[in-house]
């Protein structure tokens, strides 16, 4: 099995393989070798040959929700052959045209307009979340594209609110 | 005695008042809202009502329809929690006029109080030290300007109804004054729905000392020591413990007798807070009081021994405060933290989705003020609070590897949270040695960021959990952990 995944924008190449209770993991050219014990259905031990772990792992489609050593993860999979997935992907490069909304809310105002030169961390408009004003910023320096949202708007998580050139 | 309560909250206070409730032998009753109706608070009263749709302008804020499902059920009193209406005077003055006990102040002590610069006024009249400030609300960008120059930079505007850090904003120079004025206003409006704010001299570096106090309606009165809640992220108190390292008894006692005089000047009676500012050369100034049951009283439950839900009951039902001064007494130290929703790879904005794994830490003097359960979904419509985790331990050191255990101990997938962030706070080397303030999050941790040094174990076991999953465990047994809240269900009733 050869798969890649991505924790918090990171990419890591994963192969696998199984015999009786020991699994090879190899990922990124790191080969891991682990033999694992289930002790609930989402609670596993994990021991490698200088370490051991104790991982507590839920399943959803596409993703795991993984706790290890007072560390908590969201493991997600890539599946190349879906355009959505491939754009998800292209999207965790920081060169990104596209700054998405990080949580749902609504737009109370925004500060830049079409053709402004943008620089980063400068602040672009104010989404209003769980009863609190939060700044979003540019992640990188640019000039403003399209803008999708006015003030007022409702939006979701994950929707493009400034395409920049 | 009162007999039923109406419960016009949610989260983990409802739960934390339905469980006083049980103790006292109360009938309690809630109320949810369309995105709700499966909360914990819901399934542990004795009756539950929906209230309205999600937004809380609907619902939990709705004062007609909060009184008609009052009069419907027959309860004799209405307990607010903290939030929403609270510290609504209208709401209080309703109640008062529908013959329905408000667990809290009257409505002519919250008017006052609820008034930041009406309070100041009165308060500093009975002799009590106020911050430097201005003493009407604020007309125009212009008298902003003049009295800001007055005053000298920095200064704090704050919204005049507000609370949780809410519409407020420090300004550092001039140039900021008028966007800093249109957002706090903005904010204040959508919180208080009242955009009248103030100006006060800005303090650096001070101690925020809070005194609880506990008052009858025949003026008995009495403080049950502080809390100081210094360590802030965005003005919102995110660990709270008692005693605080800066007080002296002579000092403690002294911010008591003034927080009594505060009570004393506003009429005010039950359960309340008055909030202090304490600066380098430890004099204190009064700052305002919140005129609820707070967030963080379980802090002094923890050291005093008292149930300050249990009194606030008590003393609405008429009772006299079976309390006297000379026999509280603080015992040991408590700490709490408090656990938000909140993504800290991304500057702590608000995180949403579903909790799908919950393992809360227990073991002696550890408490859960909590209503989470795996399969609750964390919603945008109300404030990312999740659960409190509050310590107790002989000396505050013992509080302190108490709660570090107690974190280490506790898992929440499928929502982002702050937990390891309140692990590095209470293990900061200033935190341990007491030097706390309330810039110490801006100055120690300006650009924190998670370790996160086990992606690629996180990864293998994730593979691993997916290879194994179908075939080691079947479905049915999968599931069973899921549904956990529903072996607390008592009687319920949908309407």
């Amino acid at each position: 099995m050869h798969v890649k995944y991505t924790v918090s924008g990171e990419i890591f190449h994963v192969s696998v393989n199984k015999s009786d209770n020991v699994y090879t993991v190899k990922i990124n050219d790191d080969e891991m070798i682990f033999e694992y014990r289930m002790i609930d259905p989402h609670k596993m031990m994990l021991r490698s040959p200088d370490a051991s772990y104790k991982a507590i792992v839920t399943t959803e489609p596409g993703a795991s929700h993984v706790h290890v050593n007072h560390q908590s993860f969201k493991v997600e999979k890539i599946i190349q052959s879906k355009s959505s997935d491939f754009k998800k992907e292209h999207l965790l490069v920081d060169e990104s045209p596209i700054i998405t909304t990080p949580m749902p809310g609504k737009v109370l105002k925004v500060f830049v307009k079409e053709g402004d030169e943008i620089r980063t961390k400068q602040s672009l408009l104010i989404l209003e979340a769980m009863k609190m004003e939060n700044n979003i910023t540019a992640p990188r320096d640019g000039i403003v594209k399209r803008i999708n949202f006015s003030e007022g708007d409702l939006v979701e998580a994950g929707q493009t609110l400034i395409e920049l050139e | 005695m009162i007999k039923k309560i109406l419960i016009a909250n949610r989260g983990e206070i409802a739960v934390r008042v339905i469980n006083a409730c049980r103790e006292l032998g109360i009938q309690s009753v809630a109320v949810y809202s369309e995105v709700d109706h499966n909360a914990l608070h819901v399934l542990m009263a004795d009756e539950a009502y929906e209230i309205g749709p999600a937004n809380a302008a609907a619902s939990y804020l709705n004062i007609d329809r909060m009184i008609d499902i009052a009069r419907k059920t027959g309860v004799d009193a209405i307990h607010p929690g903290y939030g929403f209406l609270a510290e609504n005077p209208l709401f209080v003055e309703r109640c008062e006029q529908e013959d329905l006990i408000f667990i809290g102040p009257g409505s002519k002590a919250m008017m006052l109080v609820g008034d930041k610069i009406r309070s100041r006024v009165t308060v500093a009249k009975a002799g009590v030290p106020v911050i430097p400030g201005m003493t009407q609300p604020l007309v125009s960008v212009e008298d902003l300007m003049k009295n800001a120059d007055q005053l000298g930079y920095p200064v704090l505007l704050k919204a005049s109804a507000g609370g949780g850090g809410k519409g407020m904003r420090i300004v550092q120079k001039k140039a900021d004054l008028a966007a800093a004025l249109e957002s706090a206003k903005r904010e204040a409006m959508a919180a208080f729905g009242d955009d009248s704010v103030y100006l006060e001299k800005y303090m650096s570096s001070p101690r925020h000392v809070e005194i609880q106090i506990l008052a009858d309606q025949h003026g008995h009165m009495v403080y049950l020591g502080e809390r100081e809640c210094s360590i802030q992220r965005r003005h919102q108190k995110i660990i709270e413990e008692s005693p605080s390292t800066a007080l002296t008894p002579e000092l403690r006692a002294q911010m008591g007798e003034t927080a009594l005089k505060v009570v004393q000047a506003t009429g005010y009676t039950n359960a309340g807070t008055v909030e202090f500012l304490i600066d380098r050369n430890n004099d204190f100034y009064f700052l305002e009081v919140n005129a609820r049951l707070q967030v963080e009283h379980p802090v002094t439950e923890m050291v005093s021994g008292i149930d300050l839900v249990k009194q606030q009951i008590r003393i609405a039902s008429g009772e006299l405060l079976d309390l006297k001064q000379n026999e509280i007494v603080s015992r040991g130290h408590a700490i709490e933290c408090r656990i938000y929703a909140e993504d800290p790879e991304q500057n702590f904005l608000p995180s949403t989705g579903r909790i799908v794994y919950l393992q809360q830490p227990s073991g002696p003097w550890v408490r859960n003020d909590s209503s989470l359960f795996p399969g609750l979904d964390i919603s945008i419509h109300y404030d990312p609070i999740l659960a409190k985790l509050i310590v107790w331990g002989e000396t505050r050191d013992d509080a302190i590897a108490r709660l570090i255990a107690a974190i280490d101990d506790y898992v929440i997938l499928g929502v982002k949270h702050q937990l390891p962030f309140l692990k590095d706070v209470v293990n900061h080397k200033d935190f341990r040695e007491g030097r706390t303030s309330t810039d110490f999050i801006e100055s120690h941790y300006h650009d924190w960021k998670p370790v996160h040094g086990l992606k690629k174990i996180a990864v293998a076991a994730a593979v691993i959990q997916e290879m194994n999953a179908e075939h080691d465990f079947p479905q049915r047994q999968r599931q069973r952990d899921l549904y956990n809240p529903w072996t607390q269900l008592g009687y319920w009733e949908l309407v």
